[in-house]
């Protein structure tokens, strides 16, 4: 687990849409990033 | 409160996008299926084989991308409070 501190690696992912979701273009913003094991499972 | 929320997984995007469907869910979820992401966030031990599965952990990201909070998600219900709880910390003067 990262420590808090570090800084967060910046990232480019799509999001469900295939639109893409780059942390850098988030800066100003308080970013929650949740990772979940898979898709539809509790939690 | 001005947080955006992402889901992270290692599912593909329709998985997510069914997913994001059938729970009515109000925030984005990206999908990273290469795992190197994770491997980055280290929800997942660097290796050859693919996992699939993402560990639960989840990191409060401040306005300059740095990690503010750093988190083991084990009940997700107490963890949004807590969540909102260190947001109203943080953001103090």
């Amino acid at each position: 687990m990262l420590a808090p501190g570090t800084t967060a690696p910046d990232f480019t992912l799509p999001d469900q849409d295939g639109t893409p979701v780059r942390l850098a273009d988030l800066h100003g913003h308080w970013v929650l990033l949740w990772w979940y094991p898979m898709a539809d499972t509790p939690g | 409160m001005d947080c955006v929320v992402l889901g992270a997984s290692f599912d593909a995007t329709e998985a997510n996008k069914a997913f994001r469907e059938k729970y009515d869910f109000p925030y984005r979820l990206v999908s990273d299926v290469d795992e190197q992401v994770g491997v980055a966030y280290e929800v997942r031990d660097p290796g050859t084989e693919k996992v699939q599965f993402a560990k639960r952990l989840a990191y409060l990201i401040d306005p300059v991308g740095t990690i503010a909070r750093s988190y083991e998600v084990a009940d997700v219900l107490g963890f949004a409070g807590e969540v909102l709880a260190d947001l109203a910390e943080l953001r103090q003067p």
